[in-house]
């Protein structure tokens, strides 16, 4: 194999690992702070999948949003939460054995999943410009949704800051 | 299944990130947890919907699908983060067993 | 743009109306409360009840322009979509009403509440329509999160607090699971509308397991919505947190929401056509809708059974009802689907009446609290005789609403030959006057300590008397609501054949 070939490979397992040592940990981290970080690898290693996944525009957006933004709350959120006395925050686990049980048991139902089932593989496709093709597509047939989406968000908005702020009583 | 990375490689990526999420929700007692659990399921999905993008159907609607994911993801962390100051106004804690006061 | 894109946005507006109306109404609301110096729940709730009434009245016209797709196949408007955009309408403005004279939120801001309210709607009306895997998921977003939001609306309250944290961490678990589920389905067929979908189906050869696994991920969050086991567990928590005119909201909007996109989505997938739930792949699905019928209205009984609690004896009761009507859903056959659309309209009148009773008591007596029941007919007999009329029918007592509607569900059942199911819900509703008629028996037979008076407000004098007569006329002269229940539901089946020839 060429080195092109075999940095391709690598990387890709690279990136395979990150991610998923990472969502381990996310996991089992007694910590949260750690586990926090760990979303942050697992969300990078996601954007580098993206990549090789040609998904240029995902891979970006992945890291712009989940880990600039999404990440972000979830420190603030935790931070905000816990007493800043303890550096050490235990989270225990409640019913472990049975629930890594069941869930050896759902990977088992999922891999069976993946592998019976007759994909129609194309090979591996070349988008030539994803996102003005992403754009396009938001702006014609996917438009209802876009403009639902707004809604949403607006309404997200307006819910979580009457409930987050401090009480306020009408006059 | 070959060495070089294709449509199988993925999707047990996903179906692992899958059953790690599904197990934070299940056995995380904090509730910041249970959201990251949360995410890790949703990021599973996007990464099932772009590698059925690149292999299967040579369309970009599995990213568009994606963007509206990754968009919903943000706002759910928001909502669940918005209840979860509020929760801890009243309890002094975001443990979820803590949080029980209602019976039966 | 090209212009084949802008016609179809053009046309598509057209059929749009309802919901573009609910649009405008949110900003409306948003707007009147930002310029307004208090917020007023009357004033902004007229705007709501307005923009209501004009969103059934364009819902209505729907009926004279011809069924189709609309927004490149995203919505489907058929006469399936406008009874539930009617049912959705109805129920939000006797919950306006009801909020109106409600003193629990009196102390929170009136804008955010309409306009989540009205956002949920929205979302509903979007649901019912879907034909589209995004829309779908998309929609029961724009329902859940304002939900989510709403529970926790008394900020003050611990129990609120409590309830709306429960309500959205496994809410947004159960709609990831969901996603997680359609994020296969594309993958086996590459395409995203349901009919597309079933094409690829029958085409294709999926096997049989790997369908029940991935339709059972995407029942995870159907079955969180409408409350099934074994997803009910946040029922009961959330129900008796929430303020108790939410709870009153969830227990029908969503709930109607979730069964017409189950229907939908399961007719959309897996009919092949045939006056029956006949259905691709092996595997029993009329067996397994049967079991959780069963189940779920097995446990909403049982458990209501023991409660102290009036919301969460209610919540129980929903969830018992979910399960009763899931028995029409065993063999999506016409009649099966005509059952589920006439009990929703039955469960309305009389689920919502019931509540309002609840909610116009609860200024002077702690109405959450089923011992402070005991003598409500002396007190106020009105309210006293019209939860007693609201409570028979939900129990099933003939001549009431209640009792035709579990009397075309048990024959829709039994016509598919699930005479175990039949017999089951039979005695479920035996079971289920054990705690009904415990409130009636509270009511009329015991005496309470407090003897005075309550006297109600004229509106909930006025609602309370019209729904309870229309319980009544529901159980003596049902004929138009099971007609009109019959014609939605014909409409969709005849759409789903057309679209397989």
């Amino acid at each position: 194999m060429e080195i092109t070939q075999i940095l391709y490979v690598a990387g890709f397992y690279l990136f395979a690992l990150v991610t998923v040592i990472s969502a381990f940990f996310v996991v089992f981290a007694k910590n949260v702070m750690r586990a926090v970080f760990s979303l942050m690898f697992t969300l990078f290693g996601i954007a580098g999948l993206f990549l090789f996944l040609h998904a240029d525009f995902l891979a970006a957006t992945q890291v712009l949003i989940y880990v600039g933004g999404v990440l972000v709350l979830l420190l603030f959120g935790i931070m905000l939460t816990q007493r800043m006395v303890e550096a050490d925050i235990r989270t225990g686990r409640i019913q472990f054995l049975p629930t890594m049980f069941a869930m050896v048991i759902l990977f088992g139902f999922l891999v069976y999943l993946i592998f019976n089932t007759p994909w129609k593989i194309q090979g591996a496709a070349n988008f030539q410009d994803s996102t003005a093709g992403i754009g396009t597509l938001l702006m014609t047939e996917w438009l209802l949704p876009f403009e639902i989406a707004s809604i949403l968000l607006l309404a997200a908005l307006v819910g979580a800051v009457s409930i987050a702020r401090a009480r306020r009583t009408v006059s | 299944m070959t060495l070089a990375p294709g449509l199988y490689h993925y999707l047990i990526i996903a179906a692992l990130l899958f059953c790690f999420g599904l197990a934070a929700v299940l056995t995380r007692r904090n509730g910041i947890a249970v959201l990251m659990g949360i995410e890790l399921i949703l990021n599973a999905a996007n990464i099932n919907f772009v590698a059925f993008s690149n292999y299967v159907t040579h369309a970009l609607g599995g990213h568009v699908f994606v963007v509206f994911v990754i968009l919903l993801a943000a706002i759910e962390a928001a909502v669940a983060l918005a209840i979860v100051f509020a929760i801890y106004r009243h309890f002094h804690s975001v443990e979820i067993p803590q949080v029980h006061e209602m019976q039966g | 743009m090209p212009p084949s894109v802008i016609v179809e946005i053009k046309n598509s507006m057209g059929y749009f109306y309802p919901e573009l109306i609910l649009s405008v109404t949110f900003l409306i609301v948003l707007i009147a409360e930002i310029i307004s110096k208090r917020s007023s729940y009357i004033t902004l709730g007229v705007i709501t009840i307005l923009g209501l009434l004009a969103s059934m009245f364009a819902a209505y016209q729907l009926y004279s322009m011809e069924q189709t797709y609309i927004f490149f196949r995203m919505m489907t408007v058929d006469h399936f979509a406008i009874f539930f955009k009617l049912v959705f309408a109805v129920s939000t403005i006797l919950i306006v009403l009801f909020t109106m004279n409600s003193n629990e939120l009196k102390r929170y801001d009136a804008g955010e509440y309409y306009c989540l309210m009205i956002a949920s709607v929205l979302g509903m009306n979007l649901l019912a329509s879907a034909n589209n895997l995004l829309m779908i998921w998309l929609a029961l977003e724009l329902v859940s999160i304002p939900s989510y939001l709403l529970s926790g609306f008394l900020k003050e309250d611990r129990l609120s607090a409590e309830a709306s944290l429960k309500f959205v961490l496994y809410g947004s678990v159960s709609t990831a699971i969901m996603l997680f589920g359609l994020s296969y389905l594309y993958g086996f067929t590459g395409a995203y509308e349901l009919s597309s979908i079933r094409e690829a189906i029958m085409n294709g050869a999926i096997p049989s397991g790997v369908l029940l696994i991935t339709v059972s991920l995407i029942l995870v969050g159907i079955g969180y919505k409408i409350a099934a086991v074994p997803f009910h567990f946040w029922c009961p928590d959330v129900y008796q947190g929430s303020p108790l005119v939410i709870t009153a909201f969830f227990s029908i909007g969503p709930k109607a929401a979730g069964f017409a996109l189950l229907i939908r989505f399961f007719y959309g997938i897996f009919a092949k056509g045939g006056p029956n739930f006949e259905v691709v792949g092996n595997f029993n699905w009329p067996m397994m809708m049967a079991l959780i019928s069963a189940v779920t209205m097995t446990v909403g009984n049982v458990v209501a059974l023991w409660q102290t609690s009036m919301k969460r004896m209610m919540a129980y009761s929903s969830i018992a009802h979910v399960g009763y009507m899931m028995m029409g859903f065993v063999l999506l056959n016409s009649e099966g689907i005509q059952s589920i659309l006439f009990y929703v309209l039955i469960y309305l009148v009389m689920n919502l009446g019931a509540f309002l009773v609840v909610i116009a008591v609860s200024s002077k007596i702690d109405s959450d609290n089923l011992s402070e029941y005991r003598g409500l007919m002396l007190r106020s007999p009105l309210a006293a005789s019209v939860l007693t009329v609201f409570m028979l029918s939900l129990t099933g007592i003939p001549s009431l609403g209640g009792f035709v509607g579990k009397f075309y569900l048990f024959m829709a059942a039994w016509h598919a030959k699930f005479y175990w199911l039949v017999i089951l819900a039979a005695v479920n509703s035996v079971v289920s006057f054990a705690y009904y008629g415990g409130v009636v028996k509270r009511m009329i037979l015991e005496e309470g300590t407090v003897k005075d008076k309550i006297t109600l407000p004229r509106i909930s004098t006025v609602l309370l008397t019209v729904l309870a007569i229309l319980t009544f006329f529901m159980g003596l002269y049902w004929l138009p609501f099971a007609e009109f229940s019959q014609q939605s539901a014909n409409m969709l089946l005849e759409r789903v054949s057309i679209a397989l020839k």
